[in-house]
């Protein structure tokens, strides 16, 4: 039973992804995010790979976007936003506040 | 060869802790709606109240639970909580009722598919003489429709160990709720019990409840201190005669990451 619903699950959430999906690149380095700005388009899912090249841990996190996630030391992690509306969405690393980003849904 | 070592070793932890509680199984219920995302590296501090309100002489009226657990995000998918429940029913003197082991494995990525799911299981020991040890495996699902958060929890229970019932409890929660500002997010929830699904008896002897909700966070790092403060209020009406008219539950948390 579970393993028939998590099959359904992973079917239906595959064929939203298939649809809907755009991806995009983020690196925590010396406190900083690379680029500060990531432009995606509005009303469409958005796998965010964030990578951690730092020597200290990360959390990427955001409130608007509804979402925190540690990244330890030298580890990539995927974050899954949106479908967004268009605006800008301000992220920043919990650890290191001073570090901060937008995502921009056009 | 990463994925395939992932999924395995994620299958191991799910399976070895299944296994655990299907050798277990009543508990209280617990007024607290359960999200399907895990805190991989953070810890957890968490006090949920609830106090029951009831006119009538059943000796329902002034129930107090005050769960209090702390837990820890120790893989990306497993989130470990330990929990002691003091309680004061009525007429009686506070008292600590059960300790409990809870497991949370997330299944998906919050926003990866259409919904967001994950396993709860937890193991109640009960600390009364007068209560059984409970075991409990549950569903978390959950759905982003722009600031609309909806989420619900469906569980089975049953005791285990000397004297247990063979009833099978069916306990389900909802929460919708609007993310209108961090500080205050307000909305709707509703929790519900049938006590034996193999007897469920008319919706009228069943326990449901339903009433506003509203929940925050505050991030210390703006004030320069570490970790995240949450919180939840929420104040339910008994829908059936088998339910306390109302319930005010509240939720107190501090996250810290590590």
């Amino acid at each position: 039973m579970l393993r028939t619903t998590l099959a359904a699950l992973a079917l239906l959430g595959g064929s939203v992804l298939a649809n809907a999906d755009e991806s995009a690149s983020l690196t925590i380095r010396n406190h900083h995010f690379e680029p500060r700005t990531i432009s995606v388009k509005a009303g469409v899912k958005v796998a965010l790979s964030v990578t951690n090249a730092g020597s200290d841990p990360a959390e990427f996190e955001s409130s608007e976007l509804n979402r925190e996630k540690v990244i330890p030391p030298g580890k990539t992690v995927t974050i899954y936003v949106g479908p967004l509306q268009p605006g800008s969405y301000p992220f920043f690393d919990d650890f290191d506040q001073s570090a901060t980003g937008q995502i921009i849904a056009k | 060869m990463k994925r395939s070592k992932s999924s395995a070793s994620r299958g191991l932890a799910i399976t070895a802790a299944l296994a655990v509680f299907a050798a277990a199984g009543a508990a209280h219920a617990e007024f607290k709606v359960r999200y399907p995302n895990i805190d991989y590296r953070e810890v957890e501090i968490e006090n949920n109240s609830s106090v029951t309100f009831d006119k009538r002489q059943n000796g329902n009226d002034h129930d107090v639970s005050t769960p209090t657990e702390i837990g820890v995000g120790v893989l990306p998918f497993w989130f470990v909580e330990l929990e002691a429940e003091a309680a004061k029913h009525p007429g009686q003197k506070t008292s600590l009722d059960a300790v409990t082991f809870e497991n949370y494995f997330m299944l998906t990525e919050l926003g990866q598919y259409f919904l967001d799911f994950s396993i709860f299981a937890e193991y109640s020991h009960a600390t009364t003489s007068s209560a059984s040890d409970t075991a409990k495996i549950g569903a978390l699902l959950q759905k982003e429709q722009d600031k609309f958060l909806n989420t619900l929890n469906l569980y089975i229970q049953n005791e285990v160990g000397a004297g247990a019932s063979n009833a099978n409890t069916f306990q389900y929660a909802w929460q919708t709720r609007y993310r209108l500002d961090t500080l205050f997010q307000p909305g709707l929830e509703i929790y519900g019990q049938i006590d034996d699904l193999n007897h469920p008896g008319k919706l009228s002897e069943q326990q449901l409840r339903a009433g506003p909700m509203f929940a925050g966070s505050y991030n210390l790092g703006q004030v320069g201190g570490r970790g995240k403060i949450k919180y939840e209020v929420g104040y339910l009406f008994g829908v059936t005669d088998a339910t306390e008219d109302r319930t005010l539950r509240t939720r107190l948390e501090y996250e810290v990451p590590f």
